[in-house]
């Protein structure tokens, strides 16, 4: 188990954790491994682990009847997987590919909510690293829904 | 303003030859310096890089100390020459690759005088990369880190998708000892000025080039203006710290 702290605290998103913190989402936590092109997870699916990548690309999908596979975004070691898992209704609101050999550290979803409601210290530190990187994503997003490369300058 | 309409000799002062392709010529006047990047086909004819004069054969034909005419837009060019020593991060979005890939010849001629070299190229899906040929074959160095990341793509794309910007907290440069060249649609430049500055980047280590339409291209008409410069003679590259109080304002 202190081989699986060490890869929580190590992670990016976990910087400058306390360790009882990083002990409690340790408990929850296991190391998983997808091949390439092997999915994590596909959309409408229930959220019942919290990925964060440690190694490789992943690749968001949307899907649409009749169209090609669209990938919103790739993301790599440091990044973690949406927080689909910690909001009702705990679904995954996308398809995640893994784009060559990923390793990830997934935590168990109802364990981590549990601890985060049992303690609030925990669920408010987690809480301020999901808004930060939720909200990177979202204006990522923006700037891509832009088309800034697609119109001409005036 | 009757200086710029004074006409003034140029002199060729340096012709860096790059590669067997490509040469670098620029040419200099006491009161301003102007630079071509004038590419050589293997027919051994020349052509200009971007849309510099037509006459570009002729010019990287002349010899040392010719007298050369240059009617405008004058200009800046990248700091290529004041890098060195430092890391550079080259980063382009869209058509933004053209105008800095000369600045990247620059700074591949002359490698070792500069530390860790990083290119970023945003484009708006993988079939509209610019200079995609140029692009792999500077990913084959050892020396240079490229990243290609596109707003969309198929299933078929192996490469990034995301924005420019968000390439930035991972690419290996120091903040203390950088440069960083920009060119690309202005909101790309904004967000990724944002996260260099978040990477403790200062803005005086920051270059864009501002793209604004221009007529006279001599500091004239006006077309070009940009807050208390003109982009055709004090641009189009600028040190942010020098356009930041305009750089934010809607109305410019």
């Amino acid at each position: 188990m202190e081989g699986l702290e060490r890869i929580v605290l190590g992670h990016p998103f976990f910087a400058g954790l306390g360790p009882e913190f990083g002990a409690a989402i340790s408990g929850c936590a296991r190391n998983l491994r997808f091949a390439a092109g092997e999915y994590l997870f596909r959309e409408d699916e229930p959220a019942n682990e919290f990925y964060l990548i440690r190694h490789g690309t992943v690749a968001l999908e949307l899907h649409a009847p009749g169209q090609p596979v669209i990938v919103i975004a790739t993301l790599r070691e440091g990044d973690i997987l949406d927080a689909a898992w910690l909001v009702p209704p705990y679904r995954w609101t996308f398809d995640a590919r893994a784009a060559e050999l990923v390793r990830v550290l997934g935590v168990n979803a109802r364990c981590l909510r549990d601890k985060c409601e049992a303690d609030h210290d925990l669920g408010y530190e987690l809480m301020k690293r999901f808004v930060g990187a939720m909200g990177e994503r979202l204006r990522a997003t923006r700037l891509q829904v832009l088309d800034v490369y697609g119109t001409p300058r005036s | 303003m009757s200086q710029r309409w004074i006409w003034r000799p140029f002199r060729r002062s340096r012709s860096l030859r790059v590669n067997s392709t490509c040469c670098m010529c620029s040419a200099s006047a006491k009161w301003r310096s102007a630079s071509a990047a004038i590419r050589r086909k293997k027919t051994g004819s020349c052509t200009p890089s971007g849309r510099s004069a037509p006459s570009a054969a002729r010019y990287a034909r002349l010899r040392r100390d010719a007298v050369v005419g240059v009617r405008g837009p004058y200009g800046s060019c990248w700091p290529v020459a004041e890098a060195e020593g430092s890391d550079v991060v080259l980063i382009a979005g869209g058509l933004g690759l053209a105008p800095l890939r000369p600045a990247i010849y620059g700074v591949l001629a002359r490698r070792q005088s500069y530390g860790r070299v990083v290119l970023l190229y945003g484009a708006r899906g993988p079939s509209d990369i610019l200079y995609r040929r140029e692009l792999e074959t500077w990913r084959r160095r050892l020396d240079v880190d490229i990243e290609v990341t596109v707003d969309h793509a198929g299933a078929d794309w192996h490469g990034n998708v995301g924005v420019v910007p968000g390439l930035i907290p991972r690419i290996p440069f120091d903040p203390h000892h950088a440069v960083a060249l920009i060119c690309g649609p202005e909101i790309m430049m904004r967000f990724t000025i944002a996260a260099l500055r978040d990477r403790g980047l200062a803005s005086e280590q920051i270059y864009l080039s501002m793209e604004r339409n221009m007529k006279c291209a001599v500091g004239l008409c006006g077309r070009c203006q940009f807050g208390p410069a003109f982009v055709c003679l004090d641009g189009p590259v600028f040190r942010f710290d020098r356009i930041a109080p305009v750089f934010g304002i809607r109305e410019i």
